[in-house]
């Protein structure tokens, strides 16, 4: 007989999402992020399209979808600043897949586990986002450690309370 | 799957496609393009709405205590016009000097008010998006200011729409001067956010507090405008032999609701030219009381009344004889001042004749606030008396009542 596991593929449910929310939550989390950001600073700190990324991926666990969502919301993103095309891209699209990727192994429904995850993540991206700008396309920019430490854990925490809501949209 | 690589190819070929812009002679991306399309009606109705919304609170329902705010700003409009009065004259000595030294200035003739509409997103990228763009006269490399600073420069321009870089982008620059030590040297941008003037040797004596202005070395920014103070110095990072000036921007940068976009800048030689009669306090003060309409005088030759700026706009053709330059009639009232007598025309208007009388090189070369040649003597014009110097657009900051739509200066 078959020991069933706890991070066994039969037991990790695989979440759909319908076209409506596959399009719109995305688009309306970067319109979010580009207009209110305007008005409030401080909201520059959130990446709220970095968490619909991680969410959308976690949830599907599947890499292929995983990195295009990424890559997609990333190349929106990239296209609204005065940077070259392609860092928010490359930046994602790992996001995404590394998320699908974990999304295989843990359970991502757990709030704790969605806090250390995202905290990672928004690390890992902030890291790949300065590599790739600053040692790839040679543009200005400073690591600070502080700031991205505090930029992870504002995401983290923001993240479990919006990823709770965004479960309303699963379809499974 | 057929639909994701479908996707992924077209988000390929928009990247690599460039649509030539013919408005601006540049070509960007398509898929830039398109984001921005998608993104800037919405973004635009959602500010249509909020200033629909302020604007409903603002005129029907915050109108409490307005007569009383209406008396406190009339008495502080009166003690404003006496102000003007001696800032005036000190503007006139300004430009006297100026003339005598042949210097030259880039003054602001004409502004777009533009709405922020949209950012970026990010600290990574400082930029944000305005309401104008190609179909309202903004080209790229414009200059982006408000009342209290610049803020930056116009990047990307879209048909309705426009991008601009902050001056704290870590990719901006701007050419500046210190306000006392008049030293010019380069800000730039940093990823932090606080702008920093380089190449500034360590021996230099800068103090925190010390405004830094646009030196318009940088052909964007005309020269004069505020940019910022100095928040702090420190010696070089690398060790080298210059200092780092931190710079805090006169503009509040994390917060532009409306901005200026500097569409038209005109560079001329300042000219002095004496105005139709300097105002003097007492002649505000006379404007305020009851006053009676002074009959003409009986005897010929006989001596003016007192000479108060109401009877001046009351009386223009005795202007307008006297300002053409009449021999008979050479003395102005103008010139009866002291202010005016210390300023000898000949001297102080390099632009004019020989032989010319100072009304005449007034005609012939005072340009209008538009930067056109005026055709008309300023003194033929009866004037009020809180625009004593009205000619000269001034090289400072437009003023906050700047119009929405196009505002010539």
């Amino acid at each position: 007989m078959a020991t069933i596991t706890y991070t066994s593929r039969e037991e990790i449910e695989v979440h759909r999402f319908s076209a409506f929310a596959t399009i719109g939550i995305p688009l309306l989390a970067i319109f979010f992020q580009v207009y209110v950001s305007s008005r409030f600073s401080f909201l520059k700190l959130f990446d709220i399209p970095l968490m619909v990324t991680v969410f959308f991926a976690v949830s599907r666990r599947n890499q292929l979808a995983g990195m295009l969502t990424g890559c997609s919301i990333g190349l929106v993103q990239d296209a609204l600043t005065h940077l070259p095309i392609g860092i928010y891209g490359i930046s994602k699209t790992i996001a995404g897949y590394a998320a699908s990727s974990i999304g295989l192994k843990v359970d991502v429904d757990n709030p704790g586990s969605r806090f250390l995850m995202m905290f990672f993540f928004t690390f890992l991206h902030d890291g790949i986002y300065f590599i790739v700008s600053r040692h790839l396309l040679g543009i200005p920019a400073d690591w600070r450690t502080l700031h991205e430490l505090s930029s992870a854990l504002a995401n983290a925490i923001v993240a479990v309370p919006l990823f709770a809501l965004m479960d309303r949209a699963k379809q499974r | 799957m057929l639909l994701f690589l479908l996707m992924a190819q077209v988000i390929v070929l928009a990247t690599q496609v460039r649509r030539p812009d013919t408005a601006t002679g540049e070509s960007m991306s398509l898929v830039r393009a398109w984001v921005v399309q998608i993104f800037v009606p919405g973004e635009k109705a959602i500010t249509s709405i909020g200033s629909g919304i302020r604007n409903l609170w603002t005129n029907y329902i915050d109108l409490r205590d307005v007569r009383a705010q209406n008396e406190e700003l009339k008495a502080q409009l009166d003690r404003l016009r006496l102000e003007q009065v001696s800032l005036a004259e000190d503007a006139g000595q300004a430009r006297r000097l100026q003339a005598l030294l042949g210097f030259k200035q880039k003054f602001i003739a004409q502004t777009v008010a533009a709405q922020v509409i949209g950012s970026t997103g990010t600290d990574r990228s400082r930029a944000f998006t305005i309401d104008k763009g190609t179909k309202d006269g903004i080209k790229i490399d414009m200059p982006v200011i408000t009342p209290k600073g610049i803020v930056g420069k116009v990047y990307k321009v879209f048909s309705r729409s426009a991008q601009v870089l902050e001056i704290n982008d870590a990719s901006s620059g701007a050419g500046v001067m210190l306000g006392r030590s008049r030293l010019r040297a380069v800000m730039r941008g940093t990823s932090s956010g606080i702008p920093e003037i380089m190449h500034i040797m360590a021996d230099e004596k800068i103090e925190p507090g010390e405004t830094v202005v646009s030196s318009g070395g940088d052909q964007i920014y005309p020269s004069g405008l505020p940019v910022g103070t100095v928040q702090s110095t420190a010696p070089d990072p690398e060790g080298g032999p210059f200092m780092l000036v931190r710079v805090k921007p006169s503009a509040n940068l994390d917060k532009v609701d409306e901005v200026l976009v500097i569409t038209q800048v005109s560079e001329k030689e300042p000219q002095y030219q004496e105005g139709p009669r300097p105002v003097r306090a007492a002649d505000i003060l006379a404007q305020r009381l009851p006053t009676v309409t002074p009959k003409a005088p009986d005897k010929k030759g006989a001596e003016p009344p007192p000479t108060s700026a109401l009877y001046a706009n009351k009386t223009p053709s005795t202007n307008a004889v006297v300002s053409a330059g009449s021999p008979a009639t050479k003395k102005k009232p103008a010139e009866a001042t002291p202010a005016s007598q210390s300023a000898p025309v000949s001297t102080n208007n390099p632009g004019g004749q020989p032989g010319e009388t100072p009304a005449e090189t007034r005609q012939s070369t005072t340009p209008a606030p538009n930067g056109t040649e005026s055709p008309t003597s300023e003194a033929k014009k009866p004037k009020a008396p809180s625009t004593t110097e009205p000619a000269e657009p001034k090289p400072t900051m437009p003023a906050e009542s700047a119009q929405p739509q196009e505002n010539p200066r």
